[in-house]
């Protein structure tokens, strides 16, 4: 056999064995379908599943996915353009106080607000509802509400709030809840230790800002808090969230506006904080999850990405709160997924974003049998 | 005919090269006023000419299509009634303006991100009507005579 024809056979071996190689560590499993567009996803502690759907829909799923109840007095939500109920989070002590926060869209198409509620789930219904948070101001688009949620370790929820896209350049400004990470109590109450509580003219429940659609923010057991943000045209960002800093949005940015219209001529400037890694062209990222567990072979410490726009999951490989590898996953199935989850057995949960959404699992190669 | 159609050609340029060169204006003043260092001129220039290659293209479009539109009108209104410059005018200061808010209202966002500002719809109607005179500076000469 000549060179060329060995080096051919080569490199078609080698091409085919690489996706090969990544599906053999998962087998992709249909849990549950039929969801209108499913933002976020929570496993209750009998393994039971909390679903939202945008269009205002929180939706209990049985351990087996073959029922689902759709739980009582939910909030009304403002089902339109990127807006609708959003985010599902399980207070740390769920299993005892049964406490849960919803994250929505409320209002009208010429004003509306991101909200969060805290309520108590009882026997498939919403209890004790109270509003934690409301934006401020109001706008009138209904785009870019951020809306993710996460707790820390001190009981505080960390909520990412949107630029509501026409409003871009208030997120350089404290006076305003555009574009921001808030922190606050889940009574609603600001913490002490907010980094701008004593400042004049801003908003105390800011934690952090200059972000531009922030779609998922988790905390690290470690305390490391990330979060992903969608980009204009290009220029999605995975950052580092720390207190009091400022992410650049829009005076530094690795984007255009889709337009092709120039966003700023600054990429990095010294008195912001760069991103961890950042994609052009745009992946569209929405949830996010880090795997702290070791059921899948290799994968233990890799923040997941879910993908709207590259239909995709990323797996992150991270070493010293820096990105050091990238792997492209079920690009074959050709489905924008919305959110990824890790199961508190170590699972890794996924929502496709469509009408006829899909919870998949990912089962890992060891479990098959 | 040959005529008409270099003038419309160059009055789609002017209108498009005019708000995107105006536009990059508004933007970097709204820059300069996160606290960055100072934008030097020779900043001012990429940026300017980073718009007109990536943005004023498809701007352009845009202007090609409202003009198309806004000048056929005006032409045949001016069978009806009124001097066809008077209807020019008409369609020079609302065609760009026009279909800017059309696409934002179907799109249901700003697409054009200088028009979540006045300054910025105050350039749209600029350029429109600079556009506009290119198109139609010989017919008002003619009508002058």
């Amino acid at each position: 056999m000549c060179r060329l024809t060995q080096l051919i056979l080569f490199t078609v071996i080698l091409a085919t064995s690489v996706p090969a190689a990544a599906e053999a560590r998962y087998t992709v499993e249909e849990v549950a379908t039929e969801f209108d567009f499913p933002w976020s996803l929570a496993f209750l502690p009998n393994g039971e599943y909390l679903i939202s759907e945008k269009s205002g829909n929180l939706v209990l799923i049985s351990t087996d996915g073959t029922n689902k109840t759709v739980i009582a007095n939910t909030p009304e939500v403002l089902y339109a353009g990127q807006g609708g109920l959003q985010d599902i989070l399980l207070d740390a002590d769920f299993a005892n106080n049964q406490t849960l926060y919803l994250s929505y869209a409320a209002g009208d198409d010429t004003g509306n607000y991101l909200r969060v509620i805290s309520a108590k789930l009882v026997d498939g219904a919403l209890e004790e509802t109270k509003l934690i948070f409301s934006s401020n101001p109001a706008k009138s688009t209904t785009h870019h509400y951020g809306a993710r949620m996460a707790q820390m370790a001190d009981g505080t929820l960390l909520i990412t709030s949107g630029d509501g896209f026409k409003y871009r350049d208030a997120a350089q400004y404290l006076d305003t809840h555009f574009g921001k990470i808030i922190r606050i109590h889940p009574n609603g109450d600001v913490p002490e230790d907010n980094p701008f509580r004593d400042t004049d003219n801003a908003l105390p429940e800011i934690y952090s800002y200059g972000h531009r659609n922030p779609q998922a923010i988790l905390v690290s057991k470690t305390g490391v808090i990330w979060s992903n943000e969608h980009g204009p045209k290009g220029g999605d960002e995975l950052n580092i969230i720390k207190p009091g800093n400022n992410y650049g949005w829009p005076a530094v940015t690795y984007g255009s506006d889709y337009t092709g219209a120039l966003i700023s001529p600054y990429s990095t400037a010294p008195s912001m904080t760069d991103p961890i890694a950042y994609w052009v062209p745009s992946i569209a990222s929405g949830g996010m999850a880090l795997n702290e567990n070791d059921r899948y072979d290799g994968w233990q410490g890799n923040l997941f990405l879910a993908n709207l726009a590259e239909r995709s999951l990323r797996r992150l490989v991270i070493a010293e709160n820096q990105v050091i590898e990238q792997e492209v996953l079920l690009k074959e199935r050709n489905e924008r997924i919305r959110d990824v989850r890790v199961s508190p057995e170590g699972l890794i949960y996924l929502l496709t974003d469509s009408a006829n959404g899909k919870l998949l699992r990912l089962k890992p190669a060891a479990a098959q049998d | 005919m040959l005529n008409h159609i270099l003038r419309f050609i160059l009055s789609v340029i002017v209108c498009a090269g005019f708000i995107s060169i105006s536009g990059t204006q508004i933007v970097l003043s709204n820059v300069d006023r996160f606290g960055l260092p100072s934008l030097t001129i020779a900043d001012r220039l990429n940026a300017t000419l980073f718009d007109l290659q990536n943005f004023a293209p498809t701007l352009a479009l845009v202007v090609l299509a409202a003009y198309l539109i806004g000048f056929t009108v005006a032409w045949g209104l001016s069978k009806l009634w009124l001097r066809v410059s008077i209807w020019g005018f008409i369609a020079g200061l609302t065609a760009v303006p026009a279909a800017v808010l059309l696409i934002n209202r179907m799109v249901g966002i700003d697409v054009f991100y200088i028009t979540s500002q006045p300054a910025g719809w105050f350039v749209l109607l600029m350029g429109s009507v600079l556009g506009s005179m290119v198109f139609y500076s010989k017919i008002v000469a003619e009508e002058i005579k």
